[in-house]
């Protein structure tokens, strides 16, 4: 008696998770394999996403929006949302747009990621299953931190933080964090279980969600840092350094871009090297490296041979210490730092010198 | 209700229990009969399970189906709270119930969008147009086509009014080399240009640290990685917006002219290329007759990176009155902020390589110096007291500062100090200034105390002989330091990472001075900084708090300012009180703290 009440439930219940399932934006094939906490989660993922976009319009529409230019791209969301449109028309325009997004993504290098303030992968763009070997649909609805390693998990919890102030002015955002992935090396997809670390970087800003069910949330672009650089000849330069950041090795473009001969920088601190106000972004450069093996730091200014200084970026990663042309084995030494610079501006300030090093050197002429 | 038989039984069994949060006393072996429970609306049934499930009463099975049965009630309180209908019911709902809801709210939601039963609409979460927005909202960027012979704007998203506060009309047709900086046009000219289409790329090998050639990929009209360009240029900026930074105008040579806004935009994307009779009217039919078949352009994104500056992480906030100089340990400039010379007088390379004590007035000295004793042992942020600094004319401009010591998070040394100096205004007295630290009070009083015994020669503050014995103020405390850190950490080489010297010290429990105030700005780890040892400590004084003053006598405060003062010359009496009033710092007794570090590789 009782297990046929019960069987008719369960029954009851398989099928409102169908029509549950079959509302969802999902390949049949992936239907049919979705157990029932992915059915919620998808469905979550599903409410949050209208719920976002349905305020961009609302926002843009003029209620309070901080940025004046919003009235131009909401005008276009609510047309698109609301309107009757010619069938064909919307069909040739959504294949344009799908492609131009393919074409982002592509460009991006990355995939995008809205994330709330608890940690909730609310959406992520179906590339992710290029960069992390799982779908998207395996992933929506679950939380980053199943997947982050856990001592970056502090750091994590610090950037999902958001005051409401924070929260309405977008708020940027700018870490980096070792994720879990289901591919190897080469490529291929594995499974959880056997999953390695990557690291990504994640940047991006805060979004406000208005209505009292929604937390906000963060949008990102999240982009695997790559561990090899097409260089062009010209404003970049790679550099290796022991791990302190002092200098062991720098190629010759440097002289051109900052001034420096290369020996003239072994043994030298980056931190000597740099504008003091930009001190911090090294910092947790040079932190992100030790703990995470990768970084990108953002613009600092990097001081010029006798005067002035310029603006760069660098893009480094700690690999197994180089085996220079004269030795064999490096027993003490197994790691060092590599560095790949970007010049991103002119000499400026050419004549000022700020440091006791540019009072004591020339400017390099070449 | 008599439970139904236990064990053996090959039918799935129900396991009602209550919806909220997590089992109270939920046996396992007991069950209620569940047509009874399934009126009741404070009970859900477990409908996970769709397979027979086998009984087992082991501990560890049981708490995997308590852990699905509370992740699953975990979800259906997010949909509940999800979903509008769910709201207002003052009582919880039943998960049947909330499903329910929750597909009557899918229905309803849809019916704005199209359907997803059109085989034609591919299925996503998120339309195309709404994820390409969220996707450049996110980078605060933009997409950007631009024909490679001659950098014409083919294409640009709409995004870039908020970027670069241009319109799209604005910019597509335009050349791109308008609206980049003069200085960058080289730069962008060779990413551009097709004849490099597959560039002789070198790559970085991660695991060599090496060099090495690629091969050119095959195929010239795919995008392909052989094609990828990424680049920075600065970008004009529509100057109508408000967001004007005037402090980053300050001495831009080169922008000044034509005060122009740039903005520095990061480009990364791809070359690609199309045969020419491919291309509709997009506006490029007469420069396609130059390239015989293809039309190559670069399709990139654009990112906007703002100056950092006014966006700082926080620690450094510069305002207008502010500049920013850098110590070595032992006090002299390392480095000085353009600033300095508005408010100072000197230029930087004046200043670099002297010591601050020689600008110091008189007065504030012995503050100062206990100042910078304190933040070379730890590692927050120390404010001073207002103090007066000598100016290039000679006259004393009011300065507050706030000092940090930075340590290298590898080595743990530190590198130098990085010092944020105020201006208060002048007719500020020194008694309004807050240091309120009461320490400072107790010193400014020791202080007020010798001077009385210091015989005071006016003008003194002017006088070489001053000059001299101040600078070496700064000498003696950052020797201090590495005498103490020698006497007090094991010797290491400098190649060995702090991260496995850990393993091989056991934590040291006594009193420490050296930079061990957790701090989660610097660093993640307290270690004593590490320095080759040599001889024996000179200066013991600095290993305790209170248990030191009763060991040496020489370190008594009283006997030195005291009686015995007036026995020395000028100078060492003022280097005596110096000496004992930084030997009195009481903030000695920070313990160590150690972290267990992870080594990934």
């Amino acid at each position: 008696m009782c297990r046929e009440a019960a069987r008719r439930r369960r029954r009851v219940e398989s099928d409102v998770f169908g029509d549950l399932s079959r509302l969802l934006p999902l390949q049949p094939s992936i239907r049919a394999n979705l157990d029932k906490p992915s059915v919620i989660r998808l469905t979550l993922s599903y409410i949050r996403m209208q719920t976002l976009l349905t305020e961009n319009a609302w926002m843009s529409a003029g209620v309070g929006n901080l940025e004046k230019n919003q009235t131009f791209e909401g005008g276009e969301k609510l047309s698109n949302c609301h309107g009757s449109r010619d069938k064909e028309k919307k069909e040739s325009e959504d294949c344009e747009t799908s492609e131009e997004t393919n074409l982002y993504l592509g460009v991006l290098e990355g995939f995008l990621m809205v994330l709330s303030t608890e940690g909730d992968m609310i959406f992520l763009s179906e590339n992710v299953n290029k960069y992390m070997g799982l779908t998207q649909t395996e992933l929506m609805g679950h939380n980053i931190f199943e997947y982050t390693h856990p001592c970056d998990h502090e750091e994590v919890r610090n950037n999902l933080r958001l005051t409401a102030e924070e929260a309405l002015c977008g708020v940027k955002r700018d870490f980096v964090m070792r994720i879990k992935t289901a591919l190897t090396h080469r490529g291929r997809s594995t499974t959880l279980k056997s999953a390695t670390y990557k690291v990504l970087h994640c940047d991006g800003r805060a979004k406000v969600c208005m209505s009292p069910s929604s937390v906000s949330c963060l949008l990102l672009t999240c982009r695997p840092l790559p561990l090899s650089h097409t260089l062009l000849s010209g404003h970049t330069f790679t550099s290796q350094h022991s791990m302190d950041m002092k200098f062991t090795y720098c190629d010759p473009r440097v002289t051109s871009l900052l001034g420096y001969r290369p020996e003239e920088l072994l043994g030298r601190s980056i931190y000597d090297l740099c504008y003091t106000l930009d001190t911090n972004c090294l910092n947790k450069n040079h932190l992100n490296l030790c703990l995470k093996n990768q970084s990108v730091s953002g613009q600092y200014r990097m001081l010029v041979r006798g005067g002035g200084y310029v603006w760069v970026e660098t893009h480094s990663a700690v690999i197994p210490s180089v085996r220079t042309p004269k030795s064999k084995l490096i027993v003490h030494q197994p790691l060092c730092i590599l560095c790949v610079t970007y010049v991103l501006s002119g000499v400026e300030q050419p004549f000022l010198q700020f440091s006791l090093d540019q009072t004591r050197s020339h400017r390099y002429l070449n | 209700m008599t439970p139904p038989a236990a064990a053996g039984v090959s039918l799935s069994m129900e396991l009602t229990r209550k919806r909220k949060g997590s089992m109270d006393n939920q046996d396992p072996k007991s069950f209620s009969a569940p047509d009874v429970e399934m009126e009741d609306d404070e009970n859900r049934s477990d409908g996970e399970d769709q397979h027979v499930k086998i009984k087992c009463f082991r501990e560890p099975h049981s708490q995997i189906e308590k852990r699905r049965r509370d992740k699953m009630n975990n979800l259906i309180d997010k949909l509940s709270a999800m979903v509008p209908t769910c709201n207002p019911m003052s009582r919880k709902l039943d998960k049947l119930t909330v499903l329910r809801m929750a597909v009557q709210h899918l229905k309803s939601l849809k019916g704005s969008a199209s359907s997803f039963s059109e085989a034609s609409y591919k299925p996503s979460f998120l339309p195309d147009e709404e994820l390409k927005h969220l996707v450049l909202k996110a980078a605060d960027g933009f997409l950007l086509v631009v024909g490679c012979d001659r950098g014409k704007i083919v294409f640009v998203s709409e995004s870039v009014m908020k970027t670069l506060n241009y319109s799209r009309a604005e910019l597509i047709g335009q050349s791109l080399f308008d609206y980049i900086h003069q200085k960058d046009m080289g730069k962008v000219k060779e990413q551009l240009s097709a004849s490099e289409l597959y560039p002789r790329e070198r790559l970085i090998d991660a695991k060599t640290g090496l060099q090495v050639q690629a091969d050119p990929p095959v195929g010239a009209t795919r995008l392909c990685s052989g094609a990828r360009r990424s680049f920075f240029c600065r970008m004009k900026y529509n100057k109508i917006s408000v967001k004007v930074e005037e402090k980053e105008c300050q001495g831009n040579g080169s922008k000044k002219k034509e005060s122009q806004k740039y903005c520095a935009v990061h480009f990364t994307g791809y070359l690609r290329s199309w045969p020419t009779s491919q291309m509709g009217a997009e506006g490029e039919g007469e420069a396609d007759k130059q390239e015989s078949s293809h039309f190559t352009c670069l399709v990139a994104v654009g990112r906007v990176h703002s100056h950092p500056s006014p966006q700082l992480n926080g620690e450094i906030r510069v305002k207008p009155t502010e500049f920013i100089t850098r110590y070595a340990m032992d006090g002299k400039f390392t480095f000085v902020d353009q600033r300095a010379t508005t408010i100072l007088g000197y230029l930087p390379q004046e200043l670099l390589g002297t010591s601050c004590y020689e600008y110091f007035h008189q007065d504030d000295l012995l503050h100062l110096a206990e100042r910078h004793q304190k933040v070379l042992r730890c590692k927050e942020k120390i404010e001073t007291n207002c103090y007066k600094f000598k100016t290039k004319y000679g006259s004393f401009v009011t300065l507050q500062s706030q000092w940090f010591s930075f340590i290298n998070p590898w080595t743990k040394e530190l590198e130098y100090i990085v010092s944020t100096n105020t201006v208060m205004s002048h007719d500020h007295s020194r008694a309004g200034c807050s240091g309120s630290k009461a320490e400072g009070l107790s010193i400014s009083k020791a202080s007020e105390d010798c001077k009385k015994t210091l015989p005071i020669i006016p003008g003194i503050a002017t006088t070489p002989g001053t000059m001299i014995y101040a600078g070496s103020i700064g000498t003696q405390i950052a020797n201090e330091l590495l005498d103490f850190n020698r006497a007090n950490s094991s010797p290491s080489s400098g190649n060995v990472s702090p991260f496995s010297l850990l393993q091989d010290k056991s934590p040291q429990t006594h009193n420490q001075l050296s930079n061990s105030v957790p701090n989660g700005e610097t660093s993640d780890m307290e270690i004593p900084g590490k320095s080759s040892s040599e001889h024996e400590p000179q200066g013991a004084a600095f290993s305790g708090g209170e248990t030191l003053m009763g060991e040496n006598s020489q370190l008594d405060l009283e006997s030195v300012v005291g009686p015995g003062l007036s026995s020395l010359s000028n100078d060492e009496a003022a280097m005596a009180v110096i000496w004992s009033l930084l030997e009195t710092d009481t903030n000695l007794g920070e313990t160590v703290d150690f972290e267990e570090m992870h080594w990934p590789l």
